[in-house]
């Protein structure tokens, strides 16, 4: 059944080699699944936070018509519990909350996996870019509305491109995150490395061995991201001459 | 001479400060208005309510014959008739020196991309700045960002220029390349109005000097009566200091 022989003691790295041999390419598959749902998980959550983040810190002023005034508090309370909600419960939960209430059996495990993690990361992208967006220099606001702009429309031509462009190193480490926090959909079945290797470690009764080569492979993908990461970052944010000083990468903050 | 600015019985205050203390004040169409006076006597802020960038608490300005103070009033809309300079020019970082001088046109006023960039070219061409079009306008020197945002505020085809002390945060080498510019400006008719420290200028181009203190309008007039033989203790004693520093 097997073509590699099965260890007959505790050896650590007779294991990990049997594994390796044996199932290394469900193990590469987890990978797969890992990558191709934290990667796609944060660009779609940027773009939900983009749509939301406007909500959020739109300010209400005096001269808002009443219906105006209403509807933009409504917006600001409606985004602002959302990203309360996300950040406020882990993803753990959230993942069994959502798949099995809204999802199991109407979309696939995969796609579902790709849900939670997006809207989970938008949560968060949104306060990298509430953030950026309140560290733009007001002037810009108010060159804009001086020269007859409405808020809206300085917003998206002026403040929200300078200030994702500025958020370009904080949401690559929302992919970093995500790349080791999908780990948590094993909880819901979804076939990423963390599934894969808690199913292969099972199958033999073993209480780790398998997940040192998880171990092994999370690192590489990390630090592979977060030096891809950097370079892209560095070329971008100092390709204009605007230049932003990024110290040397880690895998929390490149 | 037609009135284009009426500014009645202005207040504001942040918080317990009261920045502008019932401010009185007609603008004429084609006049150099320059206002001057010690920091903190509430001249930017004055500007600053012209074209309600701060929300004045109490008083009216009537602009071209509305009310801007009037929360019905389409502020938008009124606000590209009002060209304003800034003091750290807050030229759009995102966008070149073009792309500054022709996005409010596109977006407010729907020309169209080509109308636009005649338009912007040619004053780009009068400030001297033509060549730098394609540049980002992050590799400009100070005084070279101060042009582009005349131009950027010119292309609106404004009724009437803020300049909100447009020279003080220049090395003074720039600062001649932009009183230039603002000199021509003044001789082309335009109505500006011009919170400075530049005393000279003041004298040399305004129609009428306001010096304010405290945010009160203490004494208004023709520079050369104000510079030579000023009524006010306070205006004497702050014209002395400015004078002495040189």
């Amino acid at each position: 059944m097997y073509i590699y022989t099965k260890p007959t003691t505790d050896n650590l790295g007779q294991w990990i080699k049997f594994f390796w041999q044996e199932f290394h390419e469900l193990f590469l598959d987890g990978v797969k699944w890992t990558l191709v749902i934290s990667l796609s998980a944060t660009v779609i959550g940027l773009l939900i936070a983009i749509f939301i983040t406007p909500i959020k810190i739109q300010k209400i002023t005096n001269r808002d018509r009443l219906f105006v005034k209403i509807l933009k508090r409504i917006g600001i309370i409606l985004s602002t519990v959302y990203v309360e909600v996300l950040r406020g419960t882990p993803m753990i939960v959230q993942a069994v909350i959502i798949y099995y209430m809204f999802l199991s059996g109407k979309v696939d495990i995969i796609t579902s996996g790709i849900f939670i993690v997006s809207i989970n990361t938008s949560a968060y992208i949104v306060e990298v870019l509430r953030g950026s967006i309140e560290a733009i220099d007001k002037g810009q606001m108010e060159a804009a509305r001086s020269l007859g702009m409405t808020r809206a429309q300085a917003m998206f031509h002026i403040v929200i491109p300078q200030a994702i462009r500025n958020s370009i190193p904080a949401i690559g480490n929302e992919f970093v995150i995500n790349i080791k926090d999908t780990a948590v959909l094993n909880v819901i079945a979804v076939t990423e490395l963390f599934f894969v290797t808690d199913s292969i470690n099972g199958r033999y009764y073993r209480t780790y061995e398998a997940y040192i080569i998880a171990a092994i492979l999370y690192l590489i993908m990390t630090f592979v991201t977060t030096r891809l990461l950097y370079l892209i970052s560095n070329k971008l944010l100092n390709g204009n001459r605007n230049k932003i000083k990024i110290s040397f990468p880690t895998s929390q903050s490149y | 001479m037609e009135k284009i600015i009426e500014i009645i019985d202005l207040h504001k205050s942040f918080g317990k400060n009261k920045i502008l203390n019932g401010i009185n004040l007609d603008i004429y169409k084609g006049q150099v208005v320059c206002i001057i006076g010690p920091s903190g006597s509430g001249k930017s802020t004055l500007l600053r309510c012209l074209n309600l960038l701060e929300e004045p608490d109490q008083g009216h300005i009537i602009f071209e014959g509305k009310d801007l103070t009037d929360k019905t009033t389409d502020l938008d809309k009124l606000r590209t008739k009002m060209g304003m300079v800034f003091q750290s020019f807050n030229l759009f970082n995102n966008k070149t020196v073009l792309e500054n001088c022709i996005i409010a046109q596109m977006l407010v006023l729907k020309r169209k991309k080509e109308e636009a960039i005649t338009i912007a070219m040619e004053l780009l061409e009068k400030v001297g700045m033509k060549d730098f079009a394609n540049v980002n306008v992050n590799s400009l020197s100070g005084g070279q960002k101060q042009r582009v945002a005349i131009s950027r505020a010119l292309a609106m085809n404004p009724d009437i220029m803020l300049f909100d002390e447009p020279t003080s945060a220049l090395d003074p080498e720039m600062v001649g390349d932009v009183l230039n510019v603002m000199r021509d400006l003044a001789k082309s008719g335009m109505t500006m109005v011009v919170v400075t420290h530049e005393m000279s200028f003041a004298l040399e181009v305004s129609d009428v000097v306001v010096f304010m203190d405290q945010g009160q309008i203490l004494e208004i007039g023709d520079p050369k009566v104000i510079f030579n033989s000023p009524q006010h203790e306070r205006t004497r004693e702050f014209l002395k200091r400015v004078i002495e520093k040189r």
